[in-house]
């Protein structure tokens, strides 16, 4: 689902190293409040959905095997 | 990093934000001609140039060829480090 490449999507450079204005943007992101920590929380139970459903699947595979027999 | 690595990561890098933003339009507008050839065209080339950058300099995804002996994933530059 993830793949890492060794690339940016868009190529950045830094001019002026800002690292007051750098410690307030990884806050907003990785913070108690942030951005990573809330699509965290969005993507986990659909994760779990995932699986409970390929889990329901599996099982009414297994009955209607069952049946089949 | 060398400058003519540098130039064709960054050929590579300005393909596929092509490929992605053509695809991300093409998302809404499926029926577009020009779109989807633009965005075949760019696919392409950017397959053709990573396979060439991957021959000279080691692979961009950990799943592409290893042209080498030893194993070239690990090895730097990372994204982070130029």
């Amino acid at each position: 689902m993830w793949i890492y490449e060794k690339k940016l999507e868009y190529p950045v450079k830094i001019v002026n190293p800002n690292p007051r204005m750098a410690k307030y943007i990884i806050t907003q992101y990785g913070g108690p409040d942030g951005e990573l920590n809330l699509s965290h929380v969005q993507i986990t139970p659909s994760i779990l959905n995932t699986l409970f459903i390929l889990h329901l699947a599996e099982q009414n595979n297994e009955r209607f095997n069952g049946i089949l027999r | 990093m060398d400058k003519n690595r540098d130039l064709l990561l960054k050929e590579i890098m300005s393909v596929d934000f092509t490929s992605i933003e053509l695809g991300l339009y093409l998302n809404t507008h499926p029926w577009d001609q020009r779109a989807i050839m633009l965005f075949n065209s760019s696919v392409l080339r950017s397959r053709m140039l990573k396979d060439k950058y991957e021959r000279m300099y080691g692979p961009i995804n950990q799943q592409s060829p290893n042209y080498c002996n030893t194993w070239k994933w690990i090895e730097s530059p990372w994204p982070w480090e130029k």
